[in-house]
């Protein structure tokens, strides 16, 4: 089963010598990491260090270079973006991506894993069992109340909790969150870590957080995929397993992340960043 | 939890029953031969409208080609009546009896092949929409799939109308030319010259138009209709829930296709020709603004958009020609400045509440979950 | 369908048609250089971009009328003047325009293509109602008139070799203020990063402006040259935009090489299928070819890949 030359442990998501270059710009050079089955992984970095591109490689938005990304035996890097959320790999966006014009009930239910073809949303029916389980997601996202207002009038927090909840009725083993308490106040933020602790029960969650004190809050086990040495090649896999704040901040004071290699000076790097 | 959401709500059963009303009743109690010959034909782009409406409303995609569509739907037809209308005995003075006259002017000696299926009736319905939606097809494939969209979709399609217009006119004897294809006189055996025929046809077409409007309102109202709103809010999100968006775009241009088809083949039977004139560039733009007119999420607005538009056009450029292309032209952008919604949007804005507020009539009920903003859009253009 | 001509023949006529083609090529180029900065830069779709032209073309044949009653001396020259006052005309028109319509639709490009689309049809029916209906050509000086011979079969116009050199001038010209002046600067620095150039201190509405402005105008010099081959009617900027856009769009819209490279491949493919089929047959497969290649390539012929 398990190809030559990965490691001998079955692993959630392997990703190996994954390279991606922008007329000849490395965004993310020769990277390497493996995500356990029920494990929470936190990327940190400095802004431009191409957090957000990795999340776009293994959802598909962006076609790698080079390098595998394997997701429960499948190779994603062959994979349509719809085929690759079909395995199981659900993505956040940075920015709340959600439909303005749609009620709360109708966001959720798009992402309801039934009558994903032509046809098939023809066709679809919105039955007893569809109700229970947006009303469910509902309930777990604090907007049950608001279930037929439309999605522009709720606020920002809102708006991040609505997109997780149509995450979480999708039902993905692999759940990435890009920045998830951006722009959030204070009590949204500890709601929302109150919500992923709940939702990542039974599923891997790839993170991209710059909040040190909500990373601390939603995480029972922490990886920072931050190479101790830059030049050892540790990119990702072998990093440092900080059990708290403190090594937290210091591995993002270092200003080195994960994919350090490549990245000797971040604001080199944030300046040639547009996306 | 509530019952089932009812699809079709009161409001939309409303504005149902308002067009059928008008187009079935008033209009053919109240209009002369003559015009109402004329209302059928303008009923003819509320197709293409219709189509519009699901395409570039619901689902972002902005065809500037569906002359393309409505010429083929009509060319359809046209060849078909015209092949009856050239029987051996009615073209015996020709030198080649029996294919249309304008290829035995252009000294064609035998029919091309592409003509040999629209001999039969049955055969040649299915063409009519099998052909245009097959087109639609082949370039939404090409393109969605590459995730083209927006304006350069928009140009590519212009661009196939202006070739399909060219090619039209330059192969005179396969397509009648710049005349267009003319002369046609019964649909087997029933002359659709008279008045009567005119009358029924009518009726045809309208009953057609009700059905298109059904289909659009179904489709709308499914899912796949909530899934084309959010795809042309947030494209990405749709994709990364797990939804091949090029196949829902490719789907709703085919729909938009295949009702343009049906609209271009009755325009056929009741003006009684076709011709390039209604395929390229200017027909293909008017259509979207008779769209826009109605307001692009309005799939009745549309209707009145279109009527609305063809009335002012006729009007107009009987008495003052001159004015017709400076409206048509301040149309244009005083829709898109001003009324973004058309006439669905005035009314939902400006008639709706005072009628609500006359009637004292609850628009709807707030925890009915079969709503959205698009849906109340549309009824409101009743 | 070579069978029947010489090898020698078939030099000549490849010579005559890649020169029939060089002129189409200036003409295409000028049309599709206003675009270019328009749409390619700006990301603006100004339907009435046949318009400006058009309007530059009256301009010079209003300039050839007054010239001949007025001026007579001074008609060998008219030309130039009326070059300057096609551009003059034609920009102060776009920017008219910029302001009142085209600057409340940045975010729509899809309005912008209707509303655009509505003022081509109001400024056909002012040219209709204002110069006439019927098409109106102007008369040339006596020295753009003729042809140079290249060999027995061979002979160029020189109207044709004009044209080309005022193609060269003006594509040059626009090449040294989009990429080399403070301007050009400007101009990319806004479509880069609206936000970010108007906090450096750029006022990106009167860049905006000026930006349409030059587009539009060298629409106008187009529709000027336009005049010593065809002759101009109030709706023959309408013929012309498909073709315009879909050059632009064939050459990857933000790149200028592009648009001369699909201006040169499009017009010279186009006149030598001429010389072997009918002229909308040629156009035909000419058009439909582009189409073919935009969907397996809808980038165009030459982008970057960008980061997205």
């Amino acid at each position: 089963m398990t190809p030559i030359g990965t490691p001998a442990k079955e692993f959630l998501l392997s990703v190996e010598g994954l390279t991606v270059s922008f007329d000849g710009f490395k965004a993310v050079n020769d990277l390497s990491f493996y995500v356990d089955e029920n494990e929470i992984r936190v990327i940190i970095g400095p802004n431009g260090a191409g957090k957000t591109t990795v999340l776009d490689l293994i959802c598909g938005k962006t076609k790698s270079t080079a390098g595998s990304i394997r997701f429960r035996e499948k190779e994603l890097t062959k994979m349509s973006e719809s085929q690759i959320v079909l395995a199981g790999v659900g993505r956040k966006f940075q920015t709340p991506s959600i439909y303005d014009d749609l009620t709360i009930f109708e966001n959720l239910e798009i992402s309801y894993p039934k009558g994903r073809s032509v046809w098939g949303a023809l066709t679809f029916k919105r039955d007893q069992a569809v109700r229970d389980r947006v009303e469910e997601v509902a309930e777990l996202i604090f907007l049950k109340d608001r279930l037929h207002d439309n999605a522009a009038f709720l606020s920002h927090g809102q708006k991040q909790w609505l997109e997780i909840g149509m995450l979480l009725i999708q039902d993905p083993e692999l759940l990435m969150l890009d920045e998830p308490v951006a722009g959030m106040s204070v009590s949204e933020r500890i709601k929302t870590a109150e919500l992923l602790n709940t939702i990542i029960k039974n599923r891997s969650v790839l993170v991209i957080e710059h909040d040190m004190k909500f990373v601390e809050d939603i995480a029972h086990k922490v990886t920072v995929p931050s190479g101790q040495d830059p030049l050892g090649g540790l990119d990702g896999e072998g990093a440092v397993r900080p059990e708290g704040h403190r090594s937290l901040s210091r591995a993002l004071r270092s200003g080195r992340c994960w994919t350090s290699k490549t990245c000797t000076s971040p604001t080199a790097r944030a300046k040639s960043f547009t996306g | 939890m509530k019952t089932a959401p009812s699809y079709m709500d009161r409001k939309d059963l409303l504005a149902l029953a308002v067009v059928a009303a008008l187009l079935l009743v008033v209009f053919p109690l109240a209009l002369d031969g003559f015009r109402l010959n004329l209302v059928g034909k303008y009923l003819t782009y509320a197709f293409v409208a219709v189509g519009l409406v699901m395409c570039w409303g619901y689902g972002g995609i902005l065809s500037l080609g569906q002359g393309l569509f409505f010429g083929l739907g009509g060319y359809g037809m046209a060849m078909y009546l015209k092949l009856e209308a050239s029987s051996v005995e009615n073209t015996k003075i020709q030198s080649t009896p029996g294919i249309p006259d304008f290829m035995d002017w252009n000294q064609l000696t035998s029919l091309p092949w592409f003509w040999e299926p629209f001999h039969y009736f049955i055969p040649t319905l299915f063409l009519i929409v099998l052909v245009p939606v097959a087109f639609a097809l082949l370039i939404g494939s090409a393109m969605f799939k590459r995730r083209v969209s927006g304006v350069y979709f928009a140009i590519i399609t212009q661009a196939l109308a202006a070739i399909a217009t060219i090619l039209i006119i330059g192969q005179q004897g396969y397509t009648g030319g710049v005349n267009g294809i003319t002369d046609l006189r019964t649909l087997m055996g029933w002359d659709i010259r008279t008045d009567s025929a005119k009358f029924v046809l009518y009726f045809v077409n309208a009953v057609l138009l009700i059905g298109v409007v059904c289909c659009a309102m179904f489709v709308r109202d499914s899912k796949l209709g909530r899934i084309l709103v959010a795809m042309r809010e947030k494209e990405d999100r749709v994709r990364f829930s797990g939804y091949s968006v090029a196949n829902f775009q490719i789907f709703v241009f085919c729909l938009g296709a295949a009702f343009a088809a049906i609209g271009g083949a009755m325009f056929t039977l009741q003006v009684g020709f076709m011709s390039p004139s209604l395929v390229g560039i200017v027909p293909s733009i008017e259509m979207v603004i008779f769209c826009a007119v109605g307001g692009r999420l309005s799939i009745f607005g549309a209707i009145y958009g279109t009527l609305l538009v063809n009335y002012a056009k006729t009007s107009l450029s009987e008495s003052f020609p001159e004015l017709w292309l400076l409206g048509l032209g301040g149309l244009f952008i005083a829709v898109v400045l001003f009324f973004p919604n058309g006439l669905a949007g005035i009314w939902r804005d400006y008639v709706q509440p005072s009628i609500d507020r006359v009637f004292k009539l609850r628009s709807k009920d707030p925890t009915d979950p079969g709503h959205d903003v698009a849906k109340a859009a549309a009824a409101a253009a009743e | 369908m070579f069978g029947e001509y010489s090898l020698g023949d078939l030099g000549s006529i490849f010579a005559m048609q890649g020169f029939a083609g060089l002129i189409l090529f200036s003409v295409y180029l000028l049309m599709a250089l206003g675009l270019a900065i328009i749409f390619g830069q700006m990301g603006v779709i100004n339907m009435a971009h046949g318009e400006f032209m058009i309007l530059g073309a009256y301009v010079t044949w209003l300039t050839s009328v007054f010239f001949t009653e007025h001026l007579p001396s001074l008609f060998p020259i008219y030309f130039f003047v009326a070059m300057a006052l096609a551009f003059c005309a034609s920009g102060a028109l776009g920017m008219l325009v910029e302001w009142a319509l085209i600057k409340r639709l940045y975010k729509r490009p899809l309005d912008t293509l209707l509303a655009t689309w509505g003022l081509s049809l109001i400024l056909q029916q002012v040219y209709r109602s204002v110069f006439g209906p019927r098409e109106v050509g102007v008369t040339l000086p006596d020295w753009m008139m003729g042809s140079l011979p290249v060999t027995d079969v061979v002979e160029v116009q020189i109207n044709g070799l004009f044209v080309m050199g005022l193609t060269l001038l003006i594509t040059v010209a626009v090449f040294f203020m989009i990429f080399r002046s403070r301007f050009g600067q400007q101009i990319r620095a806004v479509v880069l990063n609206r936000q970010m150039a108007g906090a450096v201190g750029i006022d990106t509405e009167k860049v905006d402006r000026l930006t349409f402005g030059l587009g539009c105008g060298i629409a106008g010099v187009a529709g000027s040259a336009f005049t010593m081959i065809g002759s101009t009617g109030p709706t023959a900027g309408q013929l012309y935009i498909v073709d315009t856009f879909l050059i632009v769009v064939f050459g990857g819209a933000a790149s200028l090489f592009g648009t001369i490279a699909s201006a040169f491949s499009i017009s010279q493919t186009q006149s030598t299928l001429e010389f072997f089929l009918s002229g909308s047959m040629a156009k035909v497969i000419t058009l439909l070819t582009v189409v073919g290649i935009l969907m397996l390539r809808p980038q165009g012929l030459f982008t970057l890949k960008v980061r997205r």
